[in-house]
């Protein structure tokens, strides 16, 4: 059984015995079921436009609304991983920590920093006798919020 | 349809750059009227006379399985007296129906690089 060609213009199958080839210089190969497709193919009409092709069918989603299901959208499945420096736990850990929790966690450390910048500051003093260069405002940790969750925003 | 007396052809093969024109007009058709693919023409090409062999044409008759396809020029590749190919190379495509010729094509069939 010979190979069925497939009309370039129309999309129709050639059964052996109809239709025409036409061989551009470049080489490309044209297959036409008949005069209708191959004048249509020469004038340069789109078959897009020409409403019974198959390109134009499938251009405009013709006659496949009964096949297709309607397309299930695709959502990401939010995943949380552990890190280098943090596993699992310690993450979810973080996470769902209080909030007073973590406010007092936060205090604590401030509370740590200025005195730490007060010691500082009093040492610096008494060894320089008296030109003390007054420290920059005491380093305030940062809290940083909970790890981002992967993924786009 | 077809060719014919005063039809000009293209010449495909590379003795166009000894000969200098890419032109060649049809001065006689042998043994028939309408030369169709593979058949020998007399040429006149940059003032002198050729043989030369009618490879692609712009007519062809359907069923297209048996039949060389429907080309957009029509073109030849010339020939020396003895019938062989005077070009070393030919460009563009021809119909592959030109294998089966036989002996009469095996040397143009050699020297082509594509086949449709």
């Amino acid at each position: 059984m010979a190979k069925l060609d497939v009309c370039a213009f129309s999309g129709f199958k050639i059964y052996p015995g109809h239709g025409k080839r036409y061989a551009r210089v470049d080489g490309k190969v044209f297959n036409f079921l008949n005069g209708k497709t191959e004048a249509s193919f020469l004038m340069r009409r789109n078959p897009r436009k020409i409403c019974w092709t198959v390109l134009y069918r499938r251009k405009h989603r013709k006659g496949t609304q009964e096949e297709t299901v309607k397309r299930r959208t695709r959502r990401t499945q939010k995943f949380q991983r552990a890190i280098q420096g943090a596993t699992l736990e310690n993450i979810m850990a973080k996470r769902n920590q209080k909030p007073e929790v973590r406010k007092a966690q936060r205090e604590q450390l401030v509370r740590a920093a200025k005195e730490k910048n007060k010691d500082k500051k009093h040492s610096k003093a008494a060894s320089k006798g008296g030109k003390s260069a007054p420290k920059s405002k005491a380093n305030k940790i940062v809290k940083t919020n909970a790890p981002r969750v992967g993924g786009k925003r | 349809m077809s060719i014919q007396l005063m039809t000009r052809l293209r010449v495909i093969d590379n003795s166009v750059t000894t000969i200098g024109d890419p032109i060649a007009k049809c001065v006689h058709v042998y043994k028939r009227k309408h030369a169709r693919v593979g058949d020998y023409i007399k040429v006149a090409v940059g003032g002198k006379l050729h043989h030369a062999m009618v490879v692609t044409t712009k007519h062809s008759n359907a069923p297209s399985l048996v039949t060389p396809p429907k080309f957009d020029v029509n073109s030849c590749v010339l020939l020396n007296p003895k019938l062989e190919p005077l070009g070393t190379r030919i460009h563009g495509p021809i119909p592959s129906m030109l294998r089966k010729f036989g002996p009469r094509t095996a040397k143009i069939c050699a020297i082509a690089t594509k086949f449709l």
